[in-house]
């Protein structure tokens, strides 16, 4: 086994958004840097967008998933995506900020909800994040959401203003959608405008203090007794098992990945997966349920073609841990022609999904497939996802909310067409290897560190200790950027 | 639980699921009236109290469920026989304590898909049948509003012995060799549930009570592609297997088969719906005998029907029904395999005594 070895720098593991925002800020704050990613090349895509109807953009929704052995609710896939640029590939670009309310209302549930970090925590680091992504949408805050730093304002159209009021009037913000900036018309091959490989790792300085690995798909984490010393990588090319040595490991390989990688990595010490000392490691798992359809109006409204966005009911009308989200668009222009609504600037029918937001328990878990294995041989995760009953239930109570809105703006909505996906077609599930304060609910403390093993952080969105109702990558950049902030402090000062 | 000979009436109890009800409150205890436009006494029934009724009439609902503690709305119809008569029931219960349990379907959610519960919302989808059901529904929800003590069931597809669409049709279909399987067309999911199954269901809703205007999604204990329906059908009546007609081919004989359809409708809305004729099997065909113009009009009728074709067969939707598990103690028994069974050596019957 051959060793690369940068005794003094960090070894990221993922390109996707979370290992790319550490990245960044490990070389701003010069932190050798060497990006472990599994795959070796972006899959070919196309993505075309027409006066902002986006056209021919492939989501992993589409796909039939990575495989793993599934149980909980039928036809669950759950996707990853081992190419450079990881989901940011198929992000739809929303960014949308968590609220103060989403790390402490887990609270009123069980302390194991709680967050073991503050909003204002975070906030820094939204600001670093949103600064290189580059955001258009709604500039001003609003009930149940604290706006980003934008870099283009909208707001809605004044047609859509009674919706907006009728929705304050219930306490509910509802606001212009807010996504990457990126051009009305655009034909691009890296399937998003915003891709955390091509644009964010591909443009860093030359100078700057990154190894890019390729083909480099981790195995496991080596344990000395005392520390991580090495990440196991298989070179998919060869297939020769390679290892590099580290101070520190950051994982950021996704959702799936990171407990993947932790539940492999066994030793004397840790038999059951790295760091497990209390069983918490793949419990908790939660995802985000999704539904949407086509919703119909008595009158056409000024096109929308980013979208609206109506905030999560209060927090004090809701039962713990349980609320969805809207976010609306007209349908696009192609497509009200066929239906024979051929207004270039109108359109009486809006499209519509929903995320909603699960208590996380341990019986949602990842583990490890005794049996199966995977293409190189390593073992196959088992996934277990099922949505109860008030899942389905905070899901409706949110759609009821919008019709409500809808109908108090004097628009008659009727639903037309109606989906409620399988578990994991949001591609935003996490929790896997959590945050909490104390070791006993939580695989990592604050500042994304193992308790057990603290020069091995875990930044992408198995670190959520629950899930709020929103697109999980603006929060998942920042989580990162501000885990390898710590990490740097730490790096410095010793 | 027993049912304390309680008095009951199914509306319908002549049709399909009407008259399965009928017979199995009745081995229940129940005092069963059966109530139907017809009031043929059922064979071998001969406790059930046959009452002549027609839902369209208001004063003739009223009579039928007069003195009743327990309604099984059960009647089908076109949509104006259906809407009026909720109207109807719902007016002639108004200031009634009798309990109604009500039967709807699944089709009121429309063409949605995935996984699907009480809390979906219902969608239109511009077929008679269900839309008409859907404004069933809204009437009750009203009436339920107001203290109507109903409860609604809402089936996926019934299927068993008396079916008229998933067993006496589509064997006949089968045993004609005018079906075959869709290809990706027929690959989305059919909810089977024997009708032994809903009776249960509704009478597990009779006996135990629920909020007004709770609904119950009922579904089978398998779920099978439509492909496999036709095929396990077509296999227990013991014929040659089934040809896969490709994508293509359905819509072509689809969309030929469309057109005389359209024009009768257009017909029917002009002139009045005819009343629905009782079809009974085909005899058993004598291979190899026929003229070509026979084996011409057979293509012909070898037409599935294009909303089903693009809508209901390639839907990818499973009906949740963990409601009617968890407040009814529902329990589905019959597993697709028998239940297919079944129905085919019905259909066998039924055809043996016809021809």
């Amino acid at each position: 086994m051959s060793t690369g070895a940068d005794e003094r720098g960090v070894v990221v593991i993922g390109s996707g958004p979370s290992g790319a925002a550490a990245a960044e800020m490990l070389i701003a704050r010069n932190i050798p840097t060497t990006l472990l990613e599994s795959g070796s090349a972006p899959q070919p895509k196309l993505h075309v967008r027409i006066a902002r109807d986006d056209y021919l953009q492939r989501m992993p929704g589409s796909d039939a998933g990575v495989p793993c052995v599934t149980s909980g609710d039928a036809g669950a896939t759950w996707h990853s995506a081992l190419e450079p640029g990881g989901l940011s590939n198929y992000w739809s670009l929303q960014t949308v900020r968590l609220h103060p309310d989403d790390f402490t209302e887990g609270r009123r549930l069980h302390e194991r909800y709680e967050w073991p970090l503050r909003y204002e925590d975070l906030e820094p680091y939204y600001r670093r994040v949103e600064g290189y992504v580059g955001i258009l949408g709604a500039a001003d805050d609003a009930p149940g959401f604290p706006a980003s730093r934008v870099r283009s304002a909208r707001a809605l159209p004044d047609d859509w203003a009674p919706i907006a009021k009728a929705a304050r009037a219930a306490g509910q913000g509802f606001l212009h959608r807010s996504v990457v900036q990126s051009r009305a018309f655009d034909v691009t091959l890296t399937g998003t405008a915003f891709n955390s490989y091509a644009h964010l790792i591909r443009r860093f300085p030359p100078a700057a203090p990154l190894r890019l690995v390729t083909g480099a798909h981790v195995s496991h984490l080596e344990w000395d007794g005392k520390r991580v010393t090495r990440a196991v990588y298989i070179d998919r090319e060869t297939g020769v098992e390679r290892a590099i040595s580290a101070r520190a490991f950051i994982l950021a390989a996704g959702s799936l990945g990171s407990p993947r990688i932790l539940l492999h990595s066994t030793s004397a010490d840790f038999p059951q997966g790295l760091g497990n000392t209390e069983g918490v490691l793949g419990a908790y798992f939660h995802d985000h349920p999704k539904c949407g359809g086509t919703i119909r109006l008595n009158r056409a409204l000024t096109r929308v073609r980013i979208g609206a966005f109506l905030v999560r009911p209060p927090v004090a009308e809701s039962p713990p841990l349980l609320a969805a989200a809207c976010t609306l668009q007209s349908v696009k222009f192609a497509r009200g022609v066929l239906r024979g609504s051929p207004s270039i600037g109108k359109s009486n029918e809006l499209v519509w999904w929903q995320f909603g937001t699960m208590v996380p328990t341990d019986k949602n878990r990842v583990s490890l497939s005794a049996e199966a294995k995977d293409a190189l041989g390593l073992p196959l995760l088992e996934v277990r996802m099922r949505f109860d009953d008030e899942v389905r239930l905070a899901l409706a109570t949110a759609r009821e909310r919008l019709l409500g809105h809808l109908d108090a703006a004097g628009l008659a909505p009727e639903v037309v067409a109606y989906r409620q996906d399988a578990p994991g077609a949001s591609v935003h599930y996490g929790g896997a290897v959590r945050m909490h304060a104390s070791p006993r609910y939580g695989m990592l403390d604050g500042q994304n560190r193992l308790h057990a093993a603290p020069n091995v952080l875990v930044v992408d969105a198995s670190a959520w200790p629950t899930a709020a109702e929103k697109n999980p990558v603006l929060t998942i950049m920042a989580l990162a950027s501000r885990a390898a902030d710590r990490l740097a402090n730490e790096l410095r000062s010793s | 639980m027993t049912s304390g000979g309680r008095r009951v009436v199914v509306l319908g109890g002549s049709g399909f699921i009407g008259g399965r009800a009928v017979e199995m409150l009745v081995a229940r205890g129940y005092a069963v009236r059966s109530a139907s436009r017809t009031a043929r006494p059922l064979e071998g029934l001969a406790t059930v109290e046959p009452f002549r009724c027609d839902v369209t009439d208001a004063a003739s609902v009223r009579d039928a469920v007069s003195g009743m503690e327990l309604v099984v709305a059960a009647f089908v119809g076109d949509p104006r026989t259906q809407v009026d008569g909720v109207r109807n029931l719902c007016a002639a219960l108004s200031a009634s304590p009798a309990r109604l349990v009500y039967l709807s379907t699944a089709e009121v959610y429309g063409g949605s898909s995935g996984a699907l519960d009480e809390t979906a919302p219902l969608v239109r989808q511009g077929w008679d049948y269900s839309d008409s059901k859907l404004e069933a529904e809204k009437c009750l929800q009203r009436a339920a509003s107001v203290g109507l003590r109903v409860n609604l069931l809402r089936p996926s597809i019934v299927y068993g012995p008396r079916s008229d669409t998933w067993t006496l049709e589509l064997g006949n279909k089968l045993e004609a060799r005018r079906w075959g399987t869709l290809g990706r067309l027929g690959e989305g999911t059919c909810n089977l549930v024997y009708v032994d199954d809903l009776v249960a269901a509704l009478c597990l809703a009779l006996e135990r009570e629920s909020a007004p205007g709770e609904a119950f999604n009922v579904n089978g204990p398998d779920t099978l592609t439509w492909n496999e329906f036709f095929a396990a059908f077509n296999a227990e009546l013991g014929l040659p297997p089934l040809r896969d007609w490709s994508r293509t081919e359905a819509m072509l004989r689809a969309g030929i088969g469309q057109l005389p359809r359209t024009a009768k409708e257009l017909f029917a809305r002009r002139g009045g719906a005819p009343p629905p004729v009782a079809r009974v099997p085909v005899a058993r065909r004598r291979a190899g005998s026929q003229p070509l113009a026979a084996r011409l009009l057979d293509v012909l009728k070898a037409t599935p029907r294009w909303r089903s074709l693009t809508s209901v067969y390639p839907r990818s939707v499973v009906y949740l029904d963990r409601k009617a598990r968890r407040m009814l103690g529902y329990e589905p028994a019959v597993r697709a395999r028998d239940g297919i069974a079944r129905s085919a050596a019905w259909f066998r019957r039924v055809q043996e005594g016809t021809s």
